[in-house]
């Protein structure tokens, strides 16, 4: 049909012609917001990998291709986030992935009630389990307009704490806190992780499985042991059946322990800490 | 050998070729002047309440330009910063990092600071910073970044059209986005959300 129009009159189509010459032209005003190609699915990764406060330029992530790292811990937001990405954009993600990098997104969300120096959830249970819900709900929203879809892991970053043990009411908004940031993850699709210290955070975890208690486990868990040891099993605050199935990150070395650590690779160096990883990352 | 075009095809190329200029220059495309983006060529001055110059204060960064003669009342205590055809006030305790001349510079939000202008490539961050107090970047918007995905809600400050995260509160940070001057800012606060808010009412056009 259209083409039989077309054919009834060569000044029509010239007519066409000149209009999709004008579009062509106006389109080439028009900044290029094609979003970039999606990052690689997420997946298991085993290796090394690095931390650090604010997300590095491209260009210093091409440079570090020289490392033997190949995973990057990446603040994506949270209440108590120090550094807020940096140079982390849909696009940042998108190259740095695409190059071969895999991301273990942080999310540092509200802290222990103990823990006075953070903004801290609260004490009581159902608050804190809908705090933890509601920090899911903001880091699957930040992920996502990262390109970082459903079945990409996010870390909550859950910060050392001493409340009084696991049946004081610190501890116990905390596993609330931890049960709401899961269930609401596994409601959008996410794999729920969970970052802490071995002996505190991660420790409380290990103490609701083998108590049998209610809470939901995190599908994978972040330690922060800093043994200087780069394995994710065995280690002593975790035990060997636990999270066995490629679902562990190790930070064995951190920069509190060493101030100022650093690495240069490519020109560029950076403060950083140390992971070691079989776990599940994205990009 | 070029094969001659037909009349009418001579003039289709030629108006196509109009058009397309025509178009091409209506958005800048074409060889005539362009205009710098917004924070393309960021200046940022600070203007203390105090008698004392900030350029000789030890809170303030030798880098930041001089003191100008302030145009609007500063409160006591208060040091007025400009940036981008933007200006807002901070305490006058807090140093203003001009980031473009600083690039190494630490962007933390777990310390009292004002910073001008982008993260640069490989900022010296110890690695895993945690914490939020009140402080405040404000820099070229880049609307994939997570700040800019935050801030949502319409409306008017100080005369000036922004965007705001309508979550501020649970975010302990005010994110606020300058579509017309092609900014962000963030402001962070933990036990002091007022002093955020009156960072925040403070912003308004460079006088």
């Amino acid at each position: 049909m259209l083409r039989s129009v077309l054919h009834r009159s060569v000044r029509r189509r010239a007519v066409l012609g000149l209009g999709a010459v004008a579009v062509v032209a106006l389109a080439a005003c028009v900044p290029v917001t094609a979003p970039p190609p999606p990052p690689p699915p997420p997946g298991v990764y085993t290796g090394l990998g690095f931390d650090t406060c604010s997300a590095p330029s491209t260009s210093t992530m091409s440079a570090w291709l020289a490392s033997p790292y190949r995973s990057i811990g990446v603040y994506i937001g949270g209440e108590n986030a120090a550094c807020l990405g940096g140079n982390l954009t849909r696009s940042w993600v998108s190259t740095v992935t695409n190059a071969g990098w895999k991301l273990a997104p942080l999310y540092v969300g509200l802290q222990a009630p103990c823990n006075t120096e953070f903004n801290t959830m609260s004490t009581n249970p159902t608050t804190a389990f809908f705090q933890g819900l509601g920090a899911a709900q903001t880091a699957t929203g930040e992920a996502g307009g990262l390109g970082l879809g459903a079945g990409t892991p996010i870390y909550l970053d859950m910060e050392s704490y001493s409340c009084g043990g696991y049946a004081s009411a610190g501890t116990q908004a905390v596993m609330w806190f931890v049960d709401g940031w899961i269930t609401e993850l596994h409601q959008l699709s996410y794999v729920a992780g969970y970052y802490s210290s071995a002996a505190t955070g991660i420790a409380d975890q290990v103490t609701n499985i083998e108590t049998g208690s209610f809470f939901h486990p995190p599908d994978d868990i972040w330690f922060a042991h800093w043994n200087g040891v780069s394995t994710t099993t065995p280690d002593q605050y975790v035990p060997n059946s636990f999270w066995s199935n490629d679902q562990r990150l190790h930070q064995y070395l951190g920069s509190s322990q060493v101030p100022g650590y650093a690495e240069s690779f490519g020109g560029v160096s950076l403060n950083i800490d140390l992971d070691y990883d079989t776990g599940q990352l994205a990009g | 050998m070029t094969p001659l075009l037909h009349p009418r095809r001579s003039f289709v190329a030629l108006a196509a070729t109009l058009i397309g200029g025509v178009a091409l220059a209506a958005c800048g495309g074409g060889s005539g002047p362009s205009v710098a983006s917004p924070g393309a060529q960021a200046g940022q001055t600070v203007t203390t309440a105090t008698t004392t110059p900030a350029s000789t204060t030890t809170s303030v960064p030798t880098t930041v330009a001089p003191t100008t003669t302030p145009t609007t009342a500063v409160p006591a205590g208060e040091q007025l910063v400009t940036y981008s055809g933007l200006q807002f006030e901070v305490p006058s305790s807090w140093p203003v990092y001009q980031l473009s001349s600083d690039p190494n510079r630490c962007v933390r939000f777990d310390q009292n600071a004002a910073y001008l202008g982008a993260d640069g490539p490989a900022p010296k961050c110890p690695a895993m910073l945690v914490g939020r107090t009140e402080a405040v970047q404000v820099e070229p918007l880049n609307s994939q970044s997570p700040a800019a995905e935050l801030a949502t809600t319409p409306q008017t400050l100080n005369g000036l059209a922004v965007r705001v995260d309508p979550n501020a509160a649970t975010n302990a940070a005010d994110t606020v986005v300058f579509p017309d001057q092609g900014l962000v800012a963030i402001i962070t606060f933990r036990s002091n959300p007022a002093l955020a808010a009156q960072i925040l009412a403070s912003f308004q056009n460079a006088s």
